[in-house]
């Protein structure tokens, strides 16, 4: 036996202790942070329930609070299905009253902002449905179109205002079909049903949905890099 | 796929933290929102306690009332030391050896249903028919259970109390002999007399000056007791008394029996049986009073629709028919439960011309911000709104109904509970505000179902056999919700009902 021989031996246990002490150290990590963020999570959930609890109550600093958490990103949502901050505003005030009304029925199968932002949805689309008068969706159950894949080099960085920009300047239904899909993660299944369209439709719509807004977004990059 | 991903990524993490801020106003006017149906649903509260107050007083009511009765009749009886001296056999002329039992035994002594009993053991039904009217009973044919009566034999008054009881068929045949009392003078024990009575009646009728031996009651048990100087005769509904043929006898003899033995008919069974279920058929005109309980997004509505709404529902009247099923749901405890289906018709005459010269401005989310008044002399827009406006509902009542009855042929029928009501059909037109113009009725109207309370008083009088006739006062509500162009008009209908009803009880 060598000193390499030795050392290799040696270096081959140390692997092992390194191997082990990595392993103890993560598991301490696991069982730390389960111990520190589950009891903030349970307590976040109570403080939730509280909230909701003290809501149906009819406490008003309750409904505040809510309305402070949660408007905001509710506000967003209405902005991003209806383009218009009247419009948005309307939708919002409808949806907070379906939610305050509808909160004894919340059962917590999902989280509270989930729940508010898919009322949020619904609240939208009715309303899209009523004051614009327009078909959401063009019937095109048997006829699926076959479009050449939309092409993005690279992810890329947008702010929501331009985003929405470039998104209001699609038709209607194919703005709707982009929030249902790809920001509010709907399946097709779940926007066929919403939309009372079939599940191919729903994804024809996509795809051509999804064409026009990466295009709309290929010239934005472009001009940007012009100014560049 | 992965370009896929690329735009979704992209849209993705521009919306995930995506918030607009909000608006101090929009806070305001959810907090206004919000504040306006609280008292909404509280106000449901109040209707529910004071109507569960009724029934309950109601209940209570009536059961003290039935109680006490019984009691007072008793306390009245112990108290009036009657000097008849005589001693009482209930007794049965047709009757097998055991008739002279009954009083201890209720099994025993229903040979004396709807009965006819005498103190001459050999009279017929139609022998004591013939007989005087009482001297005490100002009402001889209205004797019902816990009734107390007196009647002057030759050795002065015997009280009586009526006692319902249960009686074979046979004793109703009117040329049968019937049941008897007598009077015996020497204080031997009842059941030794019953027994020595049997098939003796005649001569039991000729002893005297003998001293009443008779029972108390409790239910339909009689228990003798010798100190109380009464004649207890139990029997099954109304009576009417015969007393005073000859100078010792006392006939009391059934009325429902007689009537129907007169007739060769014989259905006591069902007269006596206490009913399960009614159906009935009430009918009547109705006051309605139709009033605004509030405005939804107020702000959005025409300053004018209001009073509109108010002058095309000023002159409104209503026809109502209701079937109705009535469930007796206690045997001794005239609870009861009702249901049915009510066909309302609503019409409303109207006569309006309205002038159209408050020109709304309205903002961005259709809310109305201010007026621009026109005058007579620019010529406004004059809208002649004319027409008969019919108004259809269906209603199905769930109420509990309490029965105090005041003799065996009348009663009081308390009701209240919940009336579910939906408007099957509006026709005519309305003028809308949002367009302008004249639209049909049923587009303004909500078609959903509503709960509203229903409450009434029905005094209820036996006809014939099992029909009976009614008649009744009957307030009910309910709230219906009008369509004015952004907003909602809410209105709260009341309703007088003044019905005569028909009611057929098995």
């Amino acid at each position: 036996m060598n000193g390499y021989g030795y050392n290799a031996i040696e270096n081959g246990i140390l692997c092992n202790i390194l191997k082990i002490s990595f392993i103890f150290f993560s598991i301490t990590c696991h069982v730390f942070l389960i111990s520190c963020v589950y009891p903030i999570k349970q307590s976040l959930q109570l403080i939730e329930k509280e909230l909701i609890r003290a809501c149906i109550k009819g406490d008003t600093n309750a409904q505040r609070m809510l309305y402070d958490q949660f408007g905001p990103n509710l506000m967003g949502l209405c902005m991003r299905y209806t383009g218009l901050r009247e419009d948005a505003e309307e939708v919002f005030h409808d949806s907070l009253m379906k939610v305050f009304h509808n909160l004894p029925g919340f059962q917590g199968n999902s989280s509270l902002k989930t729940w508010i932002n898919r009322i949020g949805v619904n609240t939208a689309l009715d309303f899209l449905r009523k004051q614009k008068n327009a078909l959401l969706v063009e019937h095109i159950s048997d006829q699926v179109y076959e479009l050449k894949d939309s092409e993005i080099e690279k992810e890329v960085s947008i702010e929501a205002e331009v985003a929405m920009h470039l998104m209001h300047k699609m038709p209607l239904n194919q703005q709707i079909i982009i929030n249902l899909f790809v920001i509010d993660e709907l399946s097709h299944k779940e926007i066929a049903t919403q939309l009372n369209i079939s599940e191919e439709a729903s994804r024809s719509q996509y795809s051509r949905a999804k064409r026009a807004l990466t295009d709309l977004l290929k010239t934005k990059l472009n001009k940007n890099e012009q100014r560049q | 796929m992965n370009k896929d991903s690329n735009l979704r990524k992209s849209l993705k993490k521009a919306f995930e933290e995506h918030n607009e801020p909000l608006r101090e106003a929009q806070w305001d006017r959810l907090s206004a929102a919000l504040d306006k149906e609280k008292p909404e649903r509280r106000r449901f509260l109040p209707w529910f306690f004071s109507s569960l107050g009724v029934i309950l007083i109601a209940l209570v009511f009536g059961y003290w009332f039935g109680k006490n009765n019984t009691a007072l009749v008793k306390e009245n009886l112990g108290s009036s030391k009657m000097s008849v001296n005589s001693q009482t056999d209930i007794a049965d002329t047709t009757a097998k050896p055991s008739l002279n039992a009954p009083i201890q035994n209720p099994v025993q002594d229903s040979i004396l249903k709807n009965t006819v009993v005498s103190k001459n053991g050999n009279q017929t039904l139609a022998q004591a028919n013939k007989g005087p009217k009482p001297l005490a009973n100002k009402r001889p044919n209205s004797l019902s259970n816990g009734n107390t009566t007196s009647y002057e034999l030759g050795n002065g008054p015997i009280p009586i109390v009526i006692i319902k009881y249960d009686v074979p068929e046979s004793v109703n045949n009117k040329n049968q002999p019937l049941p008897i009392i007598t009077f015996n003078d020497n204080g031997t024990d009842n059941e030794q007399k019953n027994a020595e009575h049997q098939g003796k009646s005649k001569d039991t009728n000729t002893q005297q000056q003998s001293e009443i031996k008779t029972s108390k009651t409790a239910s339909n048990k009689m228990a003798k007791n010798s100190n109380d100087s009464s004649v207890y005769i139990k029997t099954g509904q109304d009576l009417s008394v015969n007393s005073g043929v000859g100078n010792n006898s006392v006939a009391v003899t059934n009325k429902d029996s007689l009537n129907k033995n007169s007739k060769g008919k014989n259905n006591d069974n069902e007269v006596t049986q206490r009913k399960k279920f009614a159906i009935g058929f009430s009918s009547g005109i109705s006051p309605v009073n139709v009033k605004v309980a509030g405005i939804e997004n107020s702000n959005k509505v025409h300053k004018d629709a209001r009073t509109l709404f108010d002058q095309a529902n000023s002159n409104s009247g209503s026809f109502y028919a209701n079937l109705n099923f009535d469930w007796y749901l206690l045997k001794n405890f005239s609870l009861s439960f009702n249901t049915g289906i009510q066909f309302r018709q609503i019409q409303q005459q109207v006569n309006i011309d309205y002038k159209f010269n408050e020109i709304p401005f309205t903002g961005v989310d259709n809310s109305i911000t201010g007026y621009l008044h026109v005058d007579d002399s620019a010529n406004p827009v004059i809208y002649h709104i004319h027409g008969l406006n019919t108004l259809n509902y269906v209603n199905i009542p769930l109420k509990f109904g309490y029965t105090i009855p005041i003799n065996k042929k009348s009663e009081i029928i308390l009701t209240s509970g919940l009336n579910l009501s939906i408007m099957t059909k509006a026709k005519g037109e309305g003028f809308s505000f949002k367009d302008a113009e004249f639209r049909p009725l049923s587009t303004f109207y909500e078609n959903k179902i509503n709960a509203g309370l229903i409450g009434g008083l029905q005094y209820g009088r036996l006809i014939r056999g099992p029909w009976w006739f009614g008649l009744e006062a009957q307030w009910q509500q309910n709230r219906y919700n009008y369509n004015a162009g952004y907003g909602v008009i809410k209105s709260k209908i009341n309703i007088a009902n003044y019905n005569i009803c028909l009611r057929y009880k098995f």
